[in-house]
């Protein structure tokens, strides 16, 4: 068992040998071959072979007008659910089935991050419907933060223990041998120190324990424990499932420039689709697991940054195919990345996107591990293995070749190519299929106003303006946070530069509980 | 409230397939110039592309107005048509016509660049003296006119070399094994040869043609631009372009194009017999009985 839990505990290249060293090696190389090659091919057949790259361009432009709309009827669906969902009294429902063995173990880990963004996460945990005494909360403080940041942790334990089951600090020890510093080391300390002091300690069992792990800045919604709880119960085999909540920007998203809530908002939709494509949803950032499946995995992985999607990964292999993500469609609030500086905000999402893309770390994982794992059906392996390295590959290269290389065959094509019928026509059918394409913007801003939470007063009305217009900029976003930073950390990956850990910084301005998720348009739904 | 049914989304999926397998071909024959005809035949066309240098001009196609142009989109590109000889004329009031006469191949687009010169282009004297003041201010007295003084020289040269240009590149070429000079812009070069024929040689890449140094079934180095029309005294091209050429006559300055294609449209700068022009930095100077001008187009 523990030999298979390094096994599976694989980080990067170099915590193999030999042959395995070598193959592993070249899985890396893999994603960013892919997408430079693509990338290239492009250039070269604009230069050389231009009517075969105009009728790429055209025919891929129709594609990706095709699979707007595909995605866009995935998106509604998912916004219609989870407005249901918030409309549902879970507590209500949750009467129905025996549930008062549950336990909720809530991890939150933190670095340096204010003290208000904790504490409104408390509050929202504390504004939950349901008995706070079933809540578990440990809050994971950093060694290397300094002794001041432990301090507060402990005052913050102090302050709210009585409030729910149990509350206790856990301090992450910094230079650990074969660990990254990031969340992922931090909250496997966590669940490990956890278990000895309150599950073991009282005797709780692990089956009945679901841990969330969440970021700091989650505030969730009065419902969510309820939710996920029934979920919990009434769906098949829990133990080897994890639970996925939409992830909100909307903490401070009426303060955000308008890039930054584009971007935001951007990765709300991309997860909203995904849940309605439970196959191809892998855990991101705040999700739910079992204690029971979370220990005999050995909890995340300590030695790499994308802890959140690994997991589900590493369950994937160690169940040997048998463990699945079950969407919420239920939704969580969080920090919409921008801090006072646009500069500084830009550079930021840049570096958390760039963190975000650094999920294609998974590919090689996800390859390596098929090979060695032959019990699982062949068509569910490759089929994984389709869907990350087509997703990795799709993000670093298609906001490219439809907003840049697109007009590559008029710029670099020969003179006999510019005499073309097809020459003149490229730019406007691609432009007039692209303008097509854009319609589904129309249906993300619509949805995007519908997830906002309620304007605060010091704003004026005429900022809805902006929250409709600010959709014409997603053109840019895709190229800039993340066709650029995919291609960064695919290229990272394939060169052995690889990426550290980085904090996302909290400078935003830090709402009181009732101002943010107990006001929101959304819990008005559910109240 | 269940998650979109598996099976739903597979219908989708196959749908959005065959319309990509369907649409997609027909896109890309569309974008390639194929077009169905009236008995449902696919057939190849071609089209027309003319660059205009002015807003407000019409466009006729065998003297049919096809459009005309506005301040934001002065060219014109006309497509769908179907494989053959088209003549298109370019007007507006107050400048001189355009014509040409177009081949259309199939899936090909035809390109001109219209020359539209102003009927009277406005001229600007250029004095040999303007008036200056004193510093007080109390008198007026006659002062040498710079622009004049640092133009006239230019004029000098009473045999055309195309060594001596003023402040133009230059380049040599190999003619019937013999050196010979050109005037060089953008890698096109005039020159004469010993009959006095004025020639256009293209000096770039030979994957990189013009289109107007070509024709239906090749292109071509050499242009001959002009042979006939009486002795030339003076050729340039028009500033900032190399398509157009400025000649000088002995009935006066006109301006013509290289193209090989008919007709040649030769439209009149200056019409005045004895007139001579030089090119000085973009800028065209006249020079008539002794008298400068400027031109503006």
């Amino acid at each position: 068992m523990a030999e298979k839990r390094i096994t599976l505990h694989i980080g990067r290249a170099r915590d193999l040998s030999g042959r395995h060293w070598v193959f592993y090696r070249l899985l890396e190389i893999l994603p960013a071959f892919l997408s430079w090659t693509t990338l290239l091919l492009i250039v070269w057949l604009s230069i050389y072979i231009p009517s075969w790259a105009a009728y790429l361009i055209i025919a891929f432009s129709f594609f990706w007008l095709l699979k707007t709309v595909y995605l866009s009827i995935h998106l509604r669906h998912n916004w219609k659910r989870l407005l249901r969902n918030m409309a549902i009294d879970w507590r209500e429902r949750l009467s129905h089935v025996k549930h008062e063995h549950l336990r909720h173990l809530v991890i939150l880990p933190f670095y340096n991050e204010p003290q208000e963004t904790i504490e409104r996460s408390i509050e929202a945990l504390i504004h939950t419907k349901g008995n706070k005494k079933c809540l578990l909360i440990v809050l994971a403080a950093e060694e290397r933060a300094g002794e001041a940041v432990i301090k507060t942790a402990y005052n913050f334990r102090d302050k709210y223990k009585e409030q729910f089951g149990d509350f206790i600090v856990t301090v992450h020890p910094k230079d650990v041998p074969g660990e990254m510093a990031g969340k992922g080391s931090n909250i496997s300390f966590a669940a490990e120190k956890a278990r000895v002091d309150l599950l073991d300690k009282n005797q709780i069992a692990y089956t009945n324990v679901i841990v969330s792990a969440f970021d700091i800045d989650t505030v969730v919604y009065p419902d969510y424990f309820n939710c996920l709880s029934w979920h919990f119960l009434t769906t098949e085999d829990p133990l080897h499932t994890s639970f996925q909540p939409v992830p909100l920007y909307n903490n401070n998203i009426w303060d955000a420039p308008a890039l930054a809530r584009v971007v935001a908002v951007s990765s709300t939709f991309w997860q909203m689709i995904q849940q309605e494509r439970p196959e191809k949803l892998a855990t991101f950032s705040s999700h739910s697991i079992s204690f029971e499946a979370l220990y005999r995995a050995n909890y995340w992985q300590r030695n790499m940054v994308s802890e959140d999607s690994r997991i589900y990964w590493n369950l994937f292999f160690s169940n040997e195919g048998n463990y699945r993500v079950l969407p919420l469609a239920y939704p969580v609030s969080m920090d919409t990345n921008f801090t006072n500086s646009i500069f500084k905000t830009l550079r930021n999402i840049y570096r958390q996107h760039r963190r975000w893309t650094w999920g294609v770390e998974n590919v090689p994982y996800i390859i390596y591990q098929s090979m060695y794992h032959k019990s699982i059906p062949l068509t569910k392996r490759l089929r994984a293995i389709f869907v990350q390295v087509d997703g990795f590959w799709s993000l670093a290269t298609h906001p490219l070749i439809l907003f840049l290389l697109g007009w590559l065959p008029i710029v670099l094509g020969s003179p006999a190519f510019h005499v073309t019928v097809l020459s003149y026509n490229l730019s406007s059918v691609a432009r007039t299929v692209l303008t097509l394409a854009m319609f589904g913007l129309v249906v993300s801003a619509v949805i995007s106003l519908s997830l906002l939470p309620p304007r605060p007063r010091y704003h004026r009305r005429e900022r809805f303006v902006f929250m409709v217009l600010q959709w014409i900029l997603v053109p840019f976003t895709m190229i800039i946070f993340s066709a650029i930073p995919g291609l960064e950390s695919q290229t990272r990956l394939a060169l052995g530069r690889y990426l550290g850990f980085w904090v996302t910084p909290k400078h935003a301005r830090v709402f009181s509980i009732s101002e943010s998720v107990s006001t929101s348009g959304l819990l008005k739904r559910n109240v | 409230m269940e998650g979109l049914p598996f099976k739903t989304r597979q219908r989708y999926f196959l749908l959005l397939t065959i319309a990509f397998v369907i649409i997609a071909p027909l896109l890309v024959l569309y974008a390639s110039g194929y077009r169905l005809s009236r008995n449902f035949e696919l057939i190849k066309t071609g089209g027309i592309y003319v660059e205009v240098p002015i807003s407000g001009a019409s466009f006729y196609l065998n003297d049919e107005l096809k459009g005309s142009g506005s301040l934001f989109q002065r060219n014109f590109f006309i497509q769908n048509l179907i494989p053959g000889t088209y003549t298109v004329r370019i007007d507006r009031e107050g400048f001189q016509d355009w014509r040409k006469t177009f081949t259309i191949l199939p899936t090909f687009i035809a390109n001109g660049r219209a020359l539209l010169l102003p009927l009277n282009s406005e001229r600007v004297a250029v004095p040999r003296f303007i008036v200056g003041a004193t510093a007080t201010g109390t008198t007026q007295h006659l002062l040498i006119n710079s622009e004049y003084q640092n133009a006239i020289p230019y004029f000098s040269n009473s045999k055309l070399n195309v060594s001596t240009f003023p402040l133009g590149a230059t380049t040599t070429i190999l003619y019937n094994n013999a050196s010979t000079t050109v005037r060089d812009q953008g890698d096109i070069g005039l020159w004469q040869d010993k009959k006095g024929f004025l020639h256009a040689w293209w000096l770039g890449d030979e994957d990189r043609y013009p289109y107007f140094f070509c024709d239906i079934n090749k292109c071509t180095r050499d242009i001959l631009v002009v042979s006939g029309g009486g002795t030339i005294g003076h050729f340039d091209f028009l500033p900032d372009n190399n398509q157009f050429v400025i000649i000088e006559w002995p009935d006066g300055v006109f301006v013509t194009e290289l193209d090989t294609r008919s007709p040649q449209n030769i439209q009149s700068l200056y019409p005045v017999p004895g007139a001579t022009f030089r090119v000085i930095n973009q800028d065209i100077f006249i020079l008539d009985g002794g008298q400068l001008f400027r031109i503006s187009l």
